[in-house]
């Protein structure tokens, strides 16, 4: 059993996870900012004091890196959105995961991933159970099919999630 | 290792491809204690030195499809398969001692990571 993070992010550690997600996104895309962490956070997501805020930007910076570093698209769903209470993202899920639909080829990417982990691989490699259940999860929360593949792309994959 | 008397390496048999590679190379991170945020940053490491780009840029540069590394150049598949392999048995040979917390075994496999992808570019004809 993996053992589960006793307490939510306090500001400190939410902030110094932004200013990371911040930093690995422009190395990512061999990009420099612009402007200071402050301004674009400020700038983009609202009042710095609010709890919030940070969670929308450090969920939109962290979906832009794995995107930018994305090689091959099954990683996403055995990888970076297979999210177990262990990690220190389990509490920013629905915000990484929203905000990474958010992106232009988001959805696409996602759907390659399922095609790609349900045709290449073993039984044993597709384990994504972390990513089944954010998806029912997301069902819930959004009140509809918002990701639209689940049900058509992998009957076993349905099934789980329902 | 002696190939021929291990039984465990000897039993598995399959067409390997860059997805093999990659799976065990990202094992390989994961046995090293890697965070979530270890094999993307990984994967830009090894990138940047085999290329001297970012993954976007790999993929519009060789007209490939973001997402599918199948369909970039066979000879971009191939380095990243021989550093991946590479990597990975480096990383399972490597104890990471002194590192204190995740972040600094992330910085730790990153730099291998990049180590080996940059001793791997001398070998590459670019």
């Amino acid at each position: 059993m993996r053992k589960t993070r006793d307490a939510p992010m306090k500001l400190p550690e939410l902030k110094q996870r932004t200013q990371e997600a911040w930093k690995y996104f422009h190395e990512a895309t061999g990009t420099v900012a612009a402007r200071s962490l402050k301004d674009e956070v400020r700038a983009h997501f609202g009042d710095l004091r609010r709890r919030d805020t940070w969670i929308r930007a450090l969920a939109s910076f962290e979906a832009r890196f794995h995107r930018a570093a994305c090689l091959d698209a099954w990683s996403l769903i055995t990888h970076s959105f297979n999210v177990t209470p262990d990690r220190w993202d389990y509490e920013i899920r629905h915000e990484f995961f929203e905000a990474f639909l958010q992106l232009p080829d988001g959805l696409e990417l996602l759907k390659m991933g399922l095609e790609q982990l349900f045709t290449d691989f073993t039984a044993e490699e597709q384990e994504c159970d972390g990513f089944l259940e954010l998806v029912a999860e997301q069902r819930e929360r959004r009140g509809f099919d918002a990701i639209g593949f689940v049900g058509r792309q992998q009957p076993a994959l349905a099934a789980t999630a329902s | 290792m002696d190939l021929l008397e291990d039984n465990s390496q000897l039993s598995q048999r399959r067409r390997v491809d860059g997805a093999i590679v990659n799976r065990d190379f990202r094992a390989a991170i994961h046995r090293s204690g890697g965070s979530q945020r270890a094999y993307p940053r990984a994967v830009i490491a090894e990138t940047e030195e085999l290329f001297d780009c970012g993954v976007d840029d790999l993929y519009q540069a060789t007209g490939g499809r973001k997402g599918d590394r199948s369909t970039l150049p066979e000879a971009a598949q191939k380095a990243y398969m021989a550093s991946e392999i590479r990597a990975t048995h480096e990383l399972d040979d490597t104890e990471f001692y002194n590192c204190e917390n995740n972040d600094q075994i992330d910085q730790r496999i990153v730099s291998t990571t990049r180590e080996v992808a940059k001793e791997t570019r001398r070998w590459l004809p670019w």
